[in-house]
């Protein structure tokens, strides 16, 4: 549990190298909108390399022994450089899939996880929970229904796919390689430049050794995943807008309007004082978030996660919306960076719950989030 | 966000408030009825009984020695327990200038009462041209033969009318930077000179006056550590009572409260199922809000116990907290209605919830005025950010 993110040396560390790495080969640009700059497969074997794959996972098992808030702190990192591409579910997913269920499907990925060679991305039902079904034969397993778009689909090589029970079947956690030809697959480019994926199901009969953990169990995994995975867009979301908001403040020392800085405006002093808030509520939430996870309860860290979640529509899409405006046309350019920022906290906002969705889990009436003592 | 320590500890403080805290107390509190002089003299000498009621003094001026965080936690619990809160110009504002600035002779004669809660004490920093720009002080204090003469008027002096003494800024010196030429000195409130008329604010309720000092003499004594160094003292003490500022814990009891009036079966019946979704809403808007407060709270806490800078963070706790409670009381005035503008005069000792969200929601207007309005916070806060 950390009560602040300066408390832990190692954690500097962690976040120092990673802040060095995207600063000296990831630094943002808009020339490299549209072409690629450095091949997928060598990116990934970088980041395994700088050991992020699998980060949480122990040494025996390939991976650095990183703690939750250590993963985290490089997510935001990921989020200030604006990758395209995300991390997530190589850095937490699959981690905690092998390690909270014990199976062999995914213990025979890990190996090639911490070397960059596998890549997964974590798919969900579309909208409601019956637009993936899992229908148990005689001899297999029936896929049928609709993913909601998985988060850097296009560059995965497999997919965690997650079927929460109905009233008829139980849950099930799903992995299958993205190459399977089966499922009808659309990908498209994300509104913040990254790719996302949808696959249509019918009548899709698993192979064999596709399920990871089934029944009360998956249900249960499916929670902590779906908890992950929200509080990693938490922490690419504070990245993103740390960096929006650094980026607006240096630009209002430099550009004059009037004979004078545009800091020194009173009206503009204000709203980036707003902005400054914004900044510091959603990582005071992110810090209460991320250590939900080592020392609270399921239905606790539940809620942590939503609070975090819901403020980044409620006051970090906001808060960089007050940044585009103090800073004027250069900002709604698509060569400048902010308007950049606030497409992927756009999106980010769509993913793994709206902002309505995750108001709802919070809203409690008479319950008090005190610590009973 | 607690340690097993910490929830020890925040076991054992609830158990001995829901010992000594009268019930009368607690009722007036949850009823936002202003409380009289011996209704906060009562319970600052339990606290004192008990050792408690100066929390976040130091050991060696009688405090109980606990960490920033055992503050926090005990603060929580005060709260949870409709326990009224303690006097602020005494605890929270005059006793930090004496220890930290006054001389022995001070310390020994003015701490020992507010430790107590015999005696009160009062604010005379505003004045009727000197609010948020508080360097254009003109109340003046001029060497006599004795001592000082302190001449004046003093605005929104909160509590003025059960102090026993007031902390007053005056000019010293006329003839140099405004901030530079500024002193504290303690007043006795029954010092000939010394005039206090009653403000009645917009809830009805009398807890501001001005308070005019015509020729006061005071000893030489009376000046807090050295001549001309008031503005220093005072931007000292606000640095170091901003999660005060932040009423966190009072913020998170009265949402609690604010849910259980949105489930009240009478004013439920009069909500159209849209509102019912609207005001859901709105409450987990607050939650969220509530959450982002505590939490940045608890990291200036967590900075104060490591010796770090929480650097400007520490300054949006203001701007956040009030807001919040301002936020807080809109929404009862929503959920309440009808009820919230019917049969609303003063609040009584018979007053009725509706009555108590309106005395609230109509004092709480003050909070982003007070202690330098939330537009100084925030031209303090682009300072910050902005590196000028």
């Amino acid at each position: 549990m950390r009560r602040s993110s300066d408390e832990i040396e190692v954690d500097h560390l962690v976040q120092s190298s990673a802040t060095k790495f995207f600063e000296n080969e990831r630094a943002w640009s808009s020339a490299d909108l549209n072409t690629a700059k450095t091949n997928l497969a060598d990116s990934w074997q970088e980041y395994a390399s700088m050991g992020w794959l699998g980060m949480g996972l122990s040494e025996e098992l390939g991976g650095i022994g990183g703690d939750i808030h250590q993963c985290m702190l490089v997510l935001e990192e990921a989020g200030k450089a604006m990758l395209p591409d995300s991390l997530l579910a190589d850095m937490l997913l699959a981690p905690h899939l092998a390690t909270s269920t014990g199976s062999d499907t995914i213990a025979a990925l890990i190996p090639d996880l911490t070397t960059g060679k596998v890549r997964f991305s974590f798919a969900l039902p579309a909208g409601t929970i019956g637009n993936l079904n899992l229908r148990k034969t005689e001899s297999s397993h029936i896929l049928n229904g609709r993913t909601a778009i998985i988060l850097s689909g296009a560059s995965t090589t497999h997919w965690i796919i997650a079927i929460p029970a109905n009233e008829k079947e139980d849950a099930a956690i799903v992995i299958l390689e993205a190459n399977w030809d089966t499922a009808a697959r659309k990908d498209a480019q994300l509104m913040s430049g990254g790719s996302g994926t949808i696959l249509t199901f019918e009548n899709f009969v698993l192979p064999g050794n596709a399920i990871v953990v089934a029944g009360q169990t998956a249900s249960a995994c499916i929670d902590d995943l779906l908890d992950l995975a929200t509080a990693g867009i938490v922490s690419d979301s504070l990245g993103t807008y740390s960096q929006g908001f650094n980026l607006t403040i240096d630009y209002l020392n430099i550009r004059k309007q009037f004979g004078k800085p545009l800091s020194s405006f009173q009206a503009v002093q204000h709203l980036m004082a707003d902005s400054y808030c914004a900044l510091e509520g959603l990582r005071s939430l992110h810090l209460a978030m991320v250590s939900a996870f080592s020392s609270a309860s399921q239905e606790v860290r539940h809620q942590t996660v939503a609070a975090a979640k819901a403020y980044i529509g409620t006051h970090s899409l906001p808060g960089i919306a007050n940044c585009i405006q103090v800073s004027g046309g250069i900002a709604i350019t698509d060569e400048y960076q902010l308007g950049h920022i606030f497409k992927r906290l756009q999106t980010n906002v769509a993913f793994f719950g709206s902002t309505e969705t995750h108001l709802e889990t919070l809203y409690a009436p008479q319950s008090t989030p005190v610590p009973s003592a | 966000m607690f340690t097993a320590e910490e929830d020890t500890f925040r076991r054992d403080v609830r158990k001995k408030i829901q010992a000594i805290l009268p019930d009368y107390l607690a009722e007036k509190t949850r009823n936002s009825i202003h409380l009289s002089r011996e209704d906060m003299a009562c319970w600052n000498k339990i606290l004192h009984e008990n050792g408690w009621s100066v929390h976040h003094w130091p050991e060696a001026y009688g405090g109980p020695g606990w960490s920033p965080i055992q503050r926090y936690i005990f603060e929580s619990e005060i709260a949870n327990a409709d326990a009224p809160p303690t006097s602020v110009f005494g605890v929270y504002l005059v006793g930090p200038t004496i220890f930290t600035f006054g001389s022995d002779a001070q310390k020994d004669r003015y701490l020992p009462g507010i430790r107590s809660g015999e005696t009160f004490w009062c604010q005379g920093y505003s004045e009727p041209n000197a609010g948020s720009d508080l360097a254009s002080v003109r109340t003046k204090a001029e060497r006599s033969d004795d001592g000082w003469i302190i001449h004046g008027e003093k605005a929104w002096t909160t509590e003025g009318q059960f102090a026993d003494f007031m902390i007053c800024l005056a000019r010293t010196d006329p003839d140099t930077k405004p901030q530079r030429g500024l002193s504290a000195f303690i007043i006795p409130m029954d010092t000939p000179g010394v005039e206090l008329r009653p403000v009645i604010t917009m809830d009805g309720a009398h807890s501001v006056n001005s308070v005019f000092l015509d020729n006061v003499r005071v000893p030489e004594d009376a000046l807090i550590g050295e001549e001309n160094l008031g503005w220093t003292y005072t931007k000292f003490l606000l640095n170091h009572e901003r999660t005060n500022n932040a009423q966190v814990h009072r913020s998170r009891r009265e949402f609690e409260r604010l849910k259980e009036l949105f489930v009240d079966p009478e004013l439920q019946h009069t909500r159209s199922k849209q509102e019912e979704l609207v005001i859901q809403h709105r409450i987990s808007c607050i939650e969220v809000e509530l959450r982002a407060l505590e939490g940045t709270v608890l990291r200036v806490l967590a900075d104060e116990t490591d010796g770090r800078d929480p650097g400007a963070k520490s300054s949006i706790l203001k701007v956040m907290g009030s807001t919040l409670q301002q936020t807080i009381t809109e929404l009862a005035m929503d959920i309440l209605g009808e009820s919230a503008v019917f049969d609303a005069g003063p609040a009584t000792n018979n007053v009725t919830n509706a009555q108590s969200w309106v005395e609230k929601h109509l004092f709480r207007r003050v909070v982003t005025i007070y202690a330098g309005t939330n537009e100084i916070q925030k031209t303090i806060i682009a300072r910050t950010i902005f590196g000028n």
